[in-house]
């Protein structure tokens, strides 16, 4: 399964980086960074909520979505605007 | 035109491409043998366990070896409600049969009740002293094999490999000495002979056996769940439901079979194999903490930062097969139960202290101490446990320790590492494992109407780790 999801990320950041690089969009480091940030507590979620529903905690895996989900999206939400503010004002 | 073509450089897409297929290769290449740290520091070795959990010169728990002796008389607490206990357990089997009440129906009760008759029996089969040494000798004919040689190391490496093939991955080895053979009582003699034999009523051990290998008997946790939550209202109002109970009595039944397969396989060998059901005279515990088996934990029993509080028992056999020793296991647990405390939590008995330190005082009862002297801990107080209809009735304790979660989310890994190396956020985690609402009752019925396709929590004989 995680041969599968990795499979999954690695190719979209890879059509990310190769649609942004037509687009001529530029990412600063930071932006980067929190991206990175981002997708890995997505993934750090996902695992953590599959694993905990496996381990028949049910709230637990709830609690995860809240606790490590949100903050995840938010993340990538803030890397992605960081970018497109930065483009449209430049 | 340039919206309807692509402007990525040929060069580009193939500079794509390959790091695609490198990130494709590595990711097969690291999947199938290394899921974890854990893996990777064990590859080539029998069996190691994660960094975090360190070996120690001493336990864990202090112990004063002056006071701590067993051969001292001692008299467990025996409850003046006794008669009331049980005239109160039979009605709550009663009303729970009659009422059809989940968790504590008829067909409850008996589920949980199948391995106890068991447990007995396999026990009969742990003798002392064991087997005719040649009890393979119907197959073989005349042909009397040699001894069994190796190092101590290797020895380890073969108990490790047998025990974990008959059920208990998890082992330790004491060699005994002046001190920790205080902790058999006077119904065991150590002496200078060749073979164990009885004198009346005490066992005769040679002092050739100098070996304890202490192998732990896990519990299954997730059916200890269905032993946790306390009804509101009912006959077992104040009472969690019997059905978890299952997992104790599988669990000791499993002990037996394995202490049994143990004893025959050292026997095999040509060594002495004694287990302690068979010696008699001492208990588990002790043994598990000096082997580096677990901890002791506030529930005063064993608890391992691999099982937590699911270890039925830390059973022991004695040989003379030389062995590699094992340390005492510092993996944090005691530490992280001085904040911790939702075993005392969960206790509706109150037996459990909420003391964050340990003392060297001991409880009792019209004046006679109900726990041993001689060990710095937290104790149980047997008159308020026994007087609520425990052990036979409660097992909250064992169900409510953190350390007991399965290793399916990959937090629990990071958190037993935390907690092992950074003390300073243990109220912190053992809070959040209150808000994640960790090891929750479970229900009866519905234990009954598990999609058998999928639950993975039932032992299945024969299938391995992989449930293949």
């Amino acid at each position: 399964m995680w041969l599968i999801i990795g499979l999954i990320a690695g190719a979209a950041v890879l059509g990310l980086v190769l649609w942004m690089k037509g687009k001529d969009v530029a990412v600063k480091w930071y932006e980067w960074l929190i991206g990175a940030l981002g997708l890995m507590l997505l993934l750090f979620t996902i695992q953590n909520f599959a694993g905990s529903l496996a381990e028949l905690e049910s709230t637990a895996a709830n609690m995860f979505l809240l606790v490590s989900g949100l903050p995840a999206i938010i993340l990538l939400a803030v890397s992605w605007q960081l970018v497109v503010r930065r483009q449209r004002a430049g | 035109m340039s919206t309807f073509h692509s402007i990525v450089s040929r060069r580009d897409f193939m500079k794509g491409l390959g790091l695609a297929g490198a990130g494709i290769g590595a990711a097969a290449a690291a999947a199938p043998a290394f899921h974890d740290l854990d893996e990777l520091a064990a590859q080539g070795a029998n069996f190691k366990r994660p960094w975090w959990i360190k070996s120690a010169d001493k336990p864990t728990t202090e112990i004063d070896w002056s006071i701590l002796n067993y051969t001292e008389s001692f008299s467990r607490y025996r409850s003046p409600l006794s008669s009331q206990i049980s005239d109160n357990r039979a009605a709550m089997r009663k009303g729970g049969i009659e009422q059809n009440i989940s968790g504590n129906s008829l067909k409850d009760v008996s589920i949980a009740s199948a391995f106890s008759s068991g447990r007995s029996k396999v026990r009969e089969a742990l003798t002392f002293p064991g087997p005719d040494i040649n009890f393979l000798s119907a197959d073989w004919g005349n042909f009397i094999p040699p001894r069994h040689t190796g190092t101590p190391e290797e020895n380890l490496n073969m108990v490790r490999a047998a025990l974990s093939y008959f059920g208990a991955p998890r082992i330790g080895v004491v060699e005994l000495n002046g001190n920790n053979t205080k902790l058999f009582d006077s119904s065991v003699r150590f002496e200078s002979t060749d073979e164990p034999y009885v004198d009346g009523k005490v066992k005769v051990v040679p002092t050739s056996v100098k070996y304890a290998i202490v192998f732990s008997v896990k519990q299954n946790d997730v059916m200890g769940r269905h032993a946790f939550g306390l009804a509101e209202e009912g006959p077992y109002k104040g009472y969690a439901p019997f059905l978890g109970k299952a997992t104790v009595y599988e669990a000791y039944y499993h002990e037996a079979m394995i202490a049994s397969a143990m004893q025959l396989f050292l026997r095999g060998i040509r060594y002495q194999g004694l287990p302690h059901r068979a010696v008699g005279g001492t208990i588990p515990v002790p043994w598990g903490v000096l082997a580096g088996n677990g901890e002791q934990g506030r529930v005063s029993c064993i608890t391992s930062p691999e099982y937590g509080n699911a270890i039925r028992v830390t059973s022991v056999i004695l040989t003379d097969l030389p062995l590699a020793t094992t340390s005492p296991m510092d993996g944090g647990v005691r530490e992280f139960c001085k904040t911790c405390k939702k075993c005392a939590d969960a206790c509706p008995s109150g037996a459990l202290t909420q003391e964050e330190e340990t003392s060297w005082d001991v409880l009792s009862f019209e004046g006679q101490p109900f726990n041993r002297p001689g060990i710095k801990s937290w104790r149980l107080n047997w008159q308020k446990c026994v007087d609520y209809g425990s052990p036979r009735d409660c097992m909250r304790c064992q169900v409510a320790c953190p350390f007991n979660h399965a290793a399916d989310a990959s937090i629990h890994g990071l958190v037993k590492m935390t907690q092992a190396t950074i003390p300073m956020f243990n109220g912190f985690l053992a809070n959040m494992d209150r808000l994640f609402d960790y090891g929750a009752a479970m229900d009866g019925e519905e234990w009954w109407n598990r999609d058998l396709n999928k639950w993975k929590h039932d032992e299945l004989r024969g299938f391995g780790n992989k449930g293949w």
